[in-house]
């Protein structure tokens, strides 16, 4: 019968095999396309200057978008809400 | 629900792709913000004793981490010595890889970077890096 101690050891390898399968796998970043309307020195949209179309990664563009650093270049029904109320 | 913390990575932003840097075992992520003192003569409580005041200032952070060296890797000691020597910024993100995982992403600039070869150890490598900027919370994508 396998000890605690064997349970634990082989807990902990299995862990490890997860990080390195995990962290060794590249990952593509989506990216969606918006319009710059405050330059500021933050990821993706340092050195850029107002009305510059780029890219910034789709789960950043919440946080550009409701401090109105960007906008999209399309806007979805509920962000030209967000907008007009914000 | 806590959270392994093997499953928390900080990987580099590589032309579009996330890689993750050397052979990491573990990392870390460090603001501070400035504390100006405004200390006058009149600073003082209610009784009257003298007490220091402070406004915040600026902020700033740091991302580190450590790994076993893996020469075949895409970001081992070889590219980070590079990069540091070239003082190029790069954009990093520390957090989970799975849909809908928070994280922090900051650019930075390679600080320093260190390797030691041990006898009957597998080499380690550690890099700190100087974010530069707004640190941005965000949400992998699903």
């Amino acid at each position: 019968m396998e000890s605690i101690d064997d349970y634990e050891n082989r807990a902990e390898n299995m862990e490890d095999i997860e990080r390195l399968t995990i962290s060794s796998k590249p990952q593509k970043i989506k990216f969606r396309t918006v319009i710059v309307l405050r330059s500021i020195n933050a990821p993706y949209v340092s050195n850029t200057v107002v009305g510059d179309k780029i890219k910034i990664p789709v789960g950043m563009f919440d946080h550009y978008f409701k401090h109105k650093v960007v906008e999209p270049v399309r806007r979805t029904k509920k962000e030209i809400k967000i907008k007009d109320n914000g | 629900m806590v959270e392994s913390g093997s499953k928390i990575l900080l990987r580099v932003d590589d032309g579009g792709t996330l890689k993750s840097l050397v052979g990491e075992v573990s990392s870390e992520f460090s603001m501070s913000a400035d504390m100006i003192e405004t200390t006058q003569k009149d600073s003082v409580d209610a009784s009257g004793n003298p007490v220091k005041t402070y406004i915040a200032g600026e902020t700033g952070f740091t991302f580190s981490v450590e790994g076993l060296h893996d020469p075949t890797g895409d970001w081992s000691v070889f590219t980070i010595i590079e990069k540091c020597k070239a003082g190029t910024s790069h954009t990093f993100q520390l957090g989970a890889v799975a849909a809908n995982s928070k994280f922090l992403s900051g650019t930075g600039l390679f600080s320093s970077v260190s390797f030691s070869p041990s006898k009957n150890e597998v080499p380690s490598v550690s890099a700190e890096i100087q974010g530069t900027g707004e640190v941005v919370e965000g949400t992998v994508a699903p």
